[in-house]
């Protein structure tokens, strides 16, 4: 999921394993998920099941599984379902399921790691989990100022580039001491980027699927590239936020809490159902209140919790008068579709500024 | 008292399981009740024009339903069923029944909608049912009572239904016997199912409807597997290892509607965890407003010639 790996990776290999790295999700991999995936299930099933033949290619011998709770939402079965397809394909592998609520069999297995000792266990997971929480802490950080910096940059591509480059740096590096060092230096990174101060881009909000909001391959790099366009887009999830979130419940978001959120949404849809739908209405909310220029809408074809919240938010975008686009995403997608839609929305909300700075002039 | 004032139920979704209460219940407190009757293709195309197209099918037709009622009622009764069972597991209802109001609210402004939140992790079902009433103006000990009577109707009434199916079993011993799997809003709604029931006993079928068999069967199935927490799912999951031990049930039809979040899964922990090693033939039926008849007569045709040549061959 995104950039994810980066702090998972840093965690899983100071707890004491080796983690395999799969390819990151590409057309080959989705083919696969699809193939074998239900045929009605939504797409981030498919996705994740094509990097699991992924990583069981590669000689991966145990697959850990995040989800499995009581939610209303697909998500709560991904794990069970997707475990019981690949060994019935005649995978031999071992499988932990983590979900909040039966922390023991992960417990019991990581002791076994460190040959039953209390103590060094705590000790191997303190470290582990600073160590993560620094770097995941500075790839958001960097993703963040990237976001910022893109659409006014003067030479086009060079927040990437520069973007790129940190990850790589962070990526590498083992020590927590240097990694407490980097954040000035990464603020100082983005400043050194020429900006064409004049310009005022449009902003938009990016609400939805949590998924679909955050991997890029999935939504077609949107984040990027409506950065270069010229346009500012603000996804109200990224990947740490949500592992923050759903790992020690920390709300890292300065700018609208969950908390607020919810409270916002909560006239409008008195339920979260266990997606992120109620969250998500809270933010397009708030977007509008904040006078954001536009609000797109992320989800995988079918999927539950946001096909149900979807006149909520048409009629939100009516009653706040904030243009809103709906893109929902399957294995079909193309992206030229994709892009042509988004496009024809930006160029929308571009007549939109005009018109009103016009009228607001004379 | 009340008695001018006239509540509407749609006839689509959880109609098809809970009615009997919901009834009982408003009757009791001398309101009239006015249901929108059998789908329709007009009900169905009004649905349609509203809901978002990505949606279920039984969604569409429960706005179609509520669209056909909402000039003659006073009040629409559009129930948020989120958690309808605390012990031993949580089970919830799916996205779509939790944000029933909140979407009725969206789509259809001008209608006086009447919600009862069912949560049982934060109250106790008597309770949002005495909430209610009283918003309607009726007092507490009424709705109380109201409420017990109400319960005890639709026991009775889950009781007479299990009975009756049990006793028409028994007539069709010599035919095929054919168990039927899927949700309740898609089974007795003949319009949605083409009628599904009458085409197979006229293929000289049996249909054993999973809805009539009793509770009790159901729950004693349930420990062999991992339970899942979607209240109408549970019970398809119980009836589909009922099937399986039955020795008369020579073929399952699973019907299930487009869009379907919650049937994607568990049509999945039915292939893979509870008929892994059965051999019994079935048919997955996948309904949206575009499915045609005759495609489907071929489909239950075929599944029926199926069935009767494995019989003939069977040793």
């Amino acid at each position: 999921m995104g950039t994810l790996n980066i702090a998972l990776t840093a965690f899983i290999e100071n707890m004491g394993c080796e983690v395999v790295r799969g390819p990151t999700p590409n057309k080959k991999t989705l083919n696969i998920g699809v193939k074998y995936a239900p045929e009605l299930v939504c797409l981030p099933f498919k996705v994740t099941l094509g990097d699991m033949f992924g990583v069981l290619e590669r000689g991966a011998d145990t697959l850990l599984f995040i989800g499995g709770g009581n939610w209303s939402c697909r998500f709560g079965y991904y794990g069970r379902v997707q475990c019981s397809l690949l060994r019935k394909l005649g995978y031999r592998f071992n499988s932990i399921f983590v979900s909040g609520e039966n922390l023991k069999p992960v417990v019991s297995e990581i002791l076994k790691l460190n040959s039953n000792s209390w103590t060094r266990t705590i000790r191997c997971f303190l470290h582990a989990f600073t160590l993560a929480w620094h770097k995941s802490k500075l790839v958001d950080l960097a993703e963040e100022l990237a976001r910022k910096t893109r659409p006014a940059e003067i030479h086009k591509g060079e927040s990437s580039k520069l973007l790129q480059q940190l990850l790589n740096i962070i990526e590498n590096e083992d020590s927590i001491q240097r990694l407490r060092r980097m954040r000035p230096r990464i603020e100082e990174a983005f400043t050194g980027i020429k900006q064409n101060t004049t310009s005022k881009p449009l902003r938009i909000q990016l609400v939805g699927e949590s998924y679909c909001v955050i991997e890029p391959f999935v939504n077609f790099n949107i984040i990027e590239y409506l950065g270069t366009k010229g346009v500012m887009v603000e996804p109200f999830l990224t990947a740490h936020r949500w592992l923050y979130y759903h790992t020690i419940r920390r709300d890292e978001d300065k700018n609208c809490s969950k908390k607020k959120a919810k409270k916002l949404a909560r006239p409008h849809w008195a339920y979260g159902t266990g997606g992120e739908d109620q969250v998500s209405i809270g933010y397009a909310i708030n977007a509008a209140q904040q006078g954001y220029d536009g609000i797109i809408h992320l989800m995988p074809f079918g999927c539950m919790p946001e096909t149900a919240a979807l006149p909520v938010f048409e009629n939100i975008s009516k009653s706040y008068d904030v243009p809103f686009l709906n893109i929902s995403l399957d294995e079909h997608t193309g992206s030229t579709g994709v892009y042509t839609r988004i496009g024809a929305f930006v160029d929308i909300l571009m007549w939109r500024r005009s018109k009103f700075s016009n009228s607001k002039r004379g | 008292m009340y008695n001018n004032k006239v509540i509407g139920i749609p006839q689509a979704l959880s109609y098809y399981y809970f009615y009997p209460l919901w009834h009982s219940f408003f009757t009791h407190l001398g309101f009239n009740i006015k249901t929108s009757g059998w789908t329709h293709r007009h009900k169905l195309d009004a649905g349609i024009a509203i809901v978002p197209s990505e949606a279920c099918l039984p969604l569409k037709c429960y706005f179609g339903h509520l669209l056909s009622l909402i000039n003659d009622v006073d009040f629409i009764f559009v129930p948020r069923l989120v958690c309808l069972e605390k012990k031993p597991k949580i089970k919830l209802g799916c996205p779509k029944l939790i944000g029933l109001p909140d979407m009725t609210r969206a789509l259809v402004p001008h209608a006086h909608i009447l919600t009862l939140d069912i949560d049982l992790r934060k109250e106790p079902e008597i309770k949002s049912f005495v909430k209610m009433a009283r918003r309607l103006g009726a007092r507490t000990g009424e709705a109380q009572r109201a409420y017990h009577t109400a319960l005890n109707e639709f026991k009775w009434y889950k009781e007479d239904r299990s009975r009756a199916a049990s006793a028409a079993k028994n007539d069709g011993n010599n035919k095929i016997q054919i168990g039927l799997l899927g949700h309740s809003y898609l089974l007795q709604d003949n319009y949605l199912n083409f009628d599904l029931v009458k085409k197979l006993s006229d293929l000289e079928c049996c249909v054993v409807d999973c809805h009539t068999l009793s509770t009790e069967d159901i729950e004693t199935e349930l420990p062999h597997i991992k339970s899942v927490s979607w209240y109408f799912e549970e019970e398809l999951l119980g009836a589909a290892l009922k099937f399986r031990h039955m020795d008369n049930i020579s073929g399952l039809v699973y019907l299930v509607s487009f869009g379907c979040g919650a049937g994607s899964i568990t049509n999945e922990i039915v292939e893979l965890e509870i008929l892994k090693d059965c051999t019994i033939p079935r048919l997955r039926i996948i309904i949206d407003e575009y499915t045609g008849e005759a495609g489907l007569m071929t489909r239950l045709e075929s599944f029926v010639d199926m069935i009767r040549l494995k019989k003939e061959h069977a040793p």
